[in-house]
């Protein structure tokens, strides 16, 4: 659990000082070294941005611009909300995966499919 | 095994994916990873959504520092040592707040929005730079005096110095665009005039009579869109006490039109017809201290302009030690207040809607590619310029020539080559006068400030606190020695060419006026009996002014509250003269099962348009069919004649214009196409609002304001706002609701002057702030704001909410 909290915080400062293309850099470093299932980073990148939007941003304009945002891309503002966070899961989890792949594979082994 | 590859593999897809939409996305997808980014994309403008309650800031040219306090409304009151600073700080502002705004609009001015939207925004920008709207605002930027380019200068100072303080803090629409924003110049504000030139005073009266006498001949092309208003109310009282309607009788179409009309039996007859040209404008009107409850003048003004998020107005406040104390309201872009008052003197505009564009038809040495044109027998030189159109990535997509003449742009048309003059591209002086017209103590001296004002011709109403009340149609008003305007002039010869402007003495205007009371909305300003000169043609019909005038005459003892009442009044003058017409009209026709049910239902309208009416609709259909069906000779022309030739043509009940030449076998008089048109809006009115008490009528779910915002976002935007008012109301409303009351403002100017005002929208331009529309309930009710006009900083204390101090870059931070 700390691992992946820890993950989180360098995602976190990953994009506050790089911006969002530090997420897939940074999970797949972190899935080269560590070789944890790659789920642990889907969660990171979630726990990050989360916590980057949650506590950032001024809960009541989060809520005035979600719903604003959302319409834009037809979907409600709760969804809208929600896909940050899940841009990250999917970006961190999909670069930890690759990654952790390539380097099983070139160094002879294969993936396990736990994620 | 095989699962782990397929996991890989899916793996793979998705990190594919979701880089190639972040990097390259198919259009019109914003890049994911940046729009999504909580850090810079488009949520992190919710972290900056409120103002901080202190805030500092360097500007680079600043000389003292400068003092800025945000009130519970979010206006800045800016407090400065030298004018320039002050304009500095006001340039910071008006970034912090609409800095996307800022951009967009001298895009679209400078012909130039083809750089954010593509080749969509090609044709907007051709017509933006074919009318030679950029090349006078760079001329006019060269030619401008000193003074006022220090001005523009140090609004360029505090814009840029806004965007350098930036960082990542890009607006919510760059996010969306992925665009940083671009360094602001002084040529920036001046297209911004331009833009709004183009926006009040171009026109088109030779293009409209050209097709109108095509289809109906020449006389009845100067009757159908008079030089004279068939209907004088005029803001230059002219001794009489009430409109003076001047029943001439149409002469007759003549052409081609029988045979044509032979061809068009088969037209569709249920669309309303078109009566936008009455539902769009501007009013303001004055009262002299004799009719206040008060004893103090009172001023009132509301501008029609196109409502958007945010709105066209930032409201502000100027403060500089002993030389000037103005609030109101500025475009941003504009490097001080337009319209507002100070200690002694309020203003504000309605548009005079006067013909200050004229064409010429110019001979040319070749049609295909011209380089001269012939005037007085001799060749002169084009003057060429070439226009580049390039693309968001910089890519070049088009390449014009841009040709003018000494009049002005030479533009293709139909039958050739005609150049354009225009008083808005040989403008200049306009932001010196508004400076000046700001530091004025008395209505007199605002007047005089003025007196250089050249375009847009603004009907600009001046009150002050000695109770004097003026107004005066400023402008350039050409002299055109053939005498009129709208009809195209030859250009091989020079003696079509402008003699000269109309003198201060001759413009429209008045001063303390016996009838105590001032009033414009965009009517013919001057009564032709006056001064029969030309002036326009096709004049907005005068039913807003006929009734600020029935209000005020009413009124002896008018109030503050009073004005605000007026300002969204439900009441319509052509109302009161075309809902009898169609009501004696049906009872000649009462034989008529659909006639006798709708004339049985517009008898029960009280004439109003309040938001609860259910009659109003079918009043609004019946003279929607009414046009279509009366001016069917014109063969769809736009716009159609206006209400006031419609009401005058009502006295001449056997007109050959009452006849429908689309049913050969009736030959109609005015009560029979009257009855017709009633019927036929009932039937339109239940096909698509259901039965008349079933709830779909209500004036409400008819017609509503949309308020869109500047990128047409609906998300962004404030749309179906239900609004009191309708087409000929002092709170006008056009078809598609997005024109409206952009700045509403009452004004009392007793010992210590008073205020209130409103626009739709908020001050921030951010749509995660809670300014983004704060004050859009107010405004759609009618209600106004006070406005805070302190003294001193201190004054201020139990209404700020921030404060912003600027400093000199030699100050320590």
């Amino acid at each position: 659990m700390m691992e992946i909290l820890l993950l989180a915080l360098v995602l976190a400062a990953g994009t506050w000082f790089g911006g969002w293309w530090a997420v897939p850099i940074a999970a797949a470093i972190w899935s080269a070294w560590r070789r944890h299932p790659a789920w642990r980073a889907g969660v990171a990148g979630t726990i990050s941005w989360g916590a980057l939007l949650g506590l950032t941003i001024p809960t009541p304009a989060l809520w005035r611009l979600a719903p604003r945002l959302g319409g834009i891309l037809g979907l409600p503002g709760w969804a809208m909300l929600l896909m940050p966070p899940l841009f990250a899961l999917l970006l961190a989890w999909s670069a930890a995966r690759v990654v952790r792949d390539v380097v099983r594979w070139s160094r002879g082994g294969s993936g396990d499919g736990e994620g | 095994m095989r699962l782990a590859h397929a996991g890989t593999a899916l793996a793979l897809a998705v990190l594919i994916a979701l880089v190639g939409l972040s990097l390259r996305p198919p259009a019109p997808l914003p890049p994911l990873g940046p729009l999504l980014d909580p850090v810079t994309g488009a949520w992190s403008v919710a972290r900056h959504a409120e103002l901080p309650r202190r805030a500092s800031a360097v500007i680079p040219g600043l000389t003292h520092p400068v003092d800025v306090r945000y009130d519970d409304r979010g206006v800045p009151h800016i407090f400065a040592v030298t004018e320039p600073d002050a304009v500095r700080a006001l340039g910071y502002v008006v970034a912090r707040d609409r800095l996307f705004q800022l951009e967009l609009q001298a895009r679209a001015g400078a012909g130039r929005l083809t750089e954010i939207a593509g080749r969509a925004a090609l044709r907007l920008d051709r017509g933006m730079r074919g009318l030679g709207l950029p090349d006078a605002a760079r001329r006019r930027l060269a030619a401008l005096p000193e003074r006022e380019r220090r001005l523009l200068d140090a609004f360029t100072d505090g814009v840029n110095a806004w965007i350098d303080n930036l960082g990542r803090n890009r607006p919510f629409e760059y996010a969306l665009l992925g665009r940083v924003p671009e360094r602001w110049a002084p040529v920036n504000s001046l297209h911004l005039l331009g833009r709004m030139g183009w926006t009040l005073a171009h026109s088109d009266l030779e293009d409209l009579h050209a097709a109108v006498a095509q289809a109906v001949g020449a006389r009845a092309a100067d009757a159908l869109y008079p030089i004279e208003s068939p209907v004088q109310e005029p803001l230059q009282p002219n001794g009489e006490r009430a409109p003076r309607f001047n029943h001439r009788p149409l002469p007759p179409p003549s052409g081609a039109l029988a045979v044509r009309r032979a061809e068009d039996a088969a037209v569709a007859q249920t669309d309303s017809g078109s009566i936008e040209n009455d539902a769009i404008g501007s009013n303001n009107w004055a009262v002299a201290a004799a009719r206040s409850a008060s004893g103090h003048a009172l001023l009132a003004g509301d501008q029609h302009l196109e409502l958007t998020l945010p709105a066209i107005w930032y409201e502000v406040h100027l403060v500089v030690a002993d030389s000037l104390d103005v609030y109101g309201v500025t475009i941003p872009g504009a490097p001080g207040v337009l319209i507002g008052f100070n200690r002694d003197v309020a203003w504000t505009f309605t548009n005079t809607e006067a013909d200050v564009m004229d064409q010429y038809a110019e001979v040319v040495d070749n049609v295909q590619s011209p380089a001269r044109y012939r005037v007085d027998g001799a060749w002169r030189d084009l003057r060429m310029e070439t226009e580049r159109f390039l693309g968001p990535r910089g890519q070049l997509l088009a390449v014009d020539t841009i040709r003018y003449t000494h009049r002005g742009p030479l533009r293709r048309a139909a039958d050739g080559w005609r150049s354009v003059r225009w008083t808005v591209l040989e403008a200049g002086g306009d932001l010196g006068a508004f400076g000046r017209a700001a530091r004025a103590t008395s209505a007199a001296a605002w007047l005089d400030s003025m007196a250089g004002y050249r375009a847009p011709a603004q009907n600009m109403l001046v009150a002050d606190r000695r109770g004097t009340i003026a107004i005066r149609s400023s402008g350039r008003f050409p002299i055109r020695p053939g005498g009129r305007g709208d009809l195209v002039q030859r250009g091989e010869t020079s003696t079509g060419d402008w003699t000269g402007d109309w003198s201060l003495a001759e413009l429209p205007q008045a001063s303390n006026p016996a009838q105590g009371y001032l009033a414009s909305a965009n009517q013919q300003p001057i009564d032709p009996r006056v001064n029969p000169r030309y002036l326009g043609a096709n004049w907005y019909s005068p039913w807003r002014a006929i009734r600020i005038n029935q209000l005020l005459r009413a009124d002896s003892a008018a109030t503050p509250d009073a004005m605000r009442r007026f300002q969204t009044d439900p009441g319509s003058p052509a109302a009161d003269i075309f809902a009898p017409a169609f009501l004696a009209a049906a009872a000649r026709f009462a034989q008529d099962d659909t006639v006798r049910r709708a004339a049985a239902l517009l008898a029960q309208w009280d004439r109003r348009y309040t938001r609860d009416n259910t009659r109003a609709v079918l009043y609004e259909a019946a003279l929607g069919q009414l046009q279509k069906l009366l001016w069917d000779e014109l063969d769809g022309v736009e716009p159609a004649p206006g209400l006031a030739v419609t009401a005058t043509l009502l006295a001449d009940s056997n007109s050959v214009w009452w006849d429908d030449h689309r049913t050969p076998q009736v030959v109609e008089d005015r009560d029979r196409l009257l009855a017709r048109a009633l019927a036929l809006a009932l039937g339109q009115t239940l096909r698509l609002h259901g039965e008349p008490d079933a709830g779909g009528w209500r004036w409400d779910r008819i017609r509503y304001a949309n308020i869109y915002h500047l990128l047409r976002i609906p998300s962004l935007s404030a749309l179906r706002v239900p609004v009191q008012g309708g087409q000929s109301t002092l709170n006008p409303s056009s078809g598609r609701g997005d024109f409206g009351p952009s700045w509403r403002m009452v004004v009392e100017l007793g010992p210590e002057l008073r205020a209130w005002g409103v626009y739709p929208g908020g001050q921030s331009g951010n749509p995660a702030s809670s300014r983004y529309l704060d004050r859009l309930p107010h405004w759609r009710d009618g209600e106004l704001d006070t406005l805070r006009f302190p003294r001193a900083a201190a004054e201020l204390t139990r209404y700020q909410t921030s404060t912003l101090q600027l400093l000199p870059d030699a100050a320590p931070r």
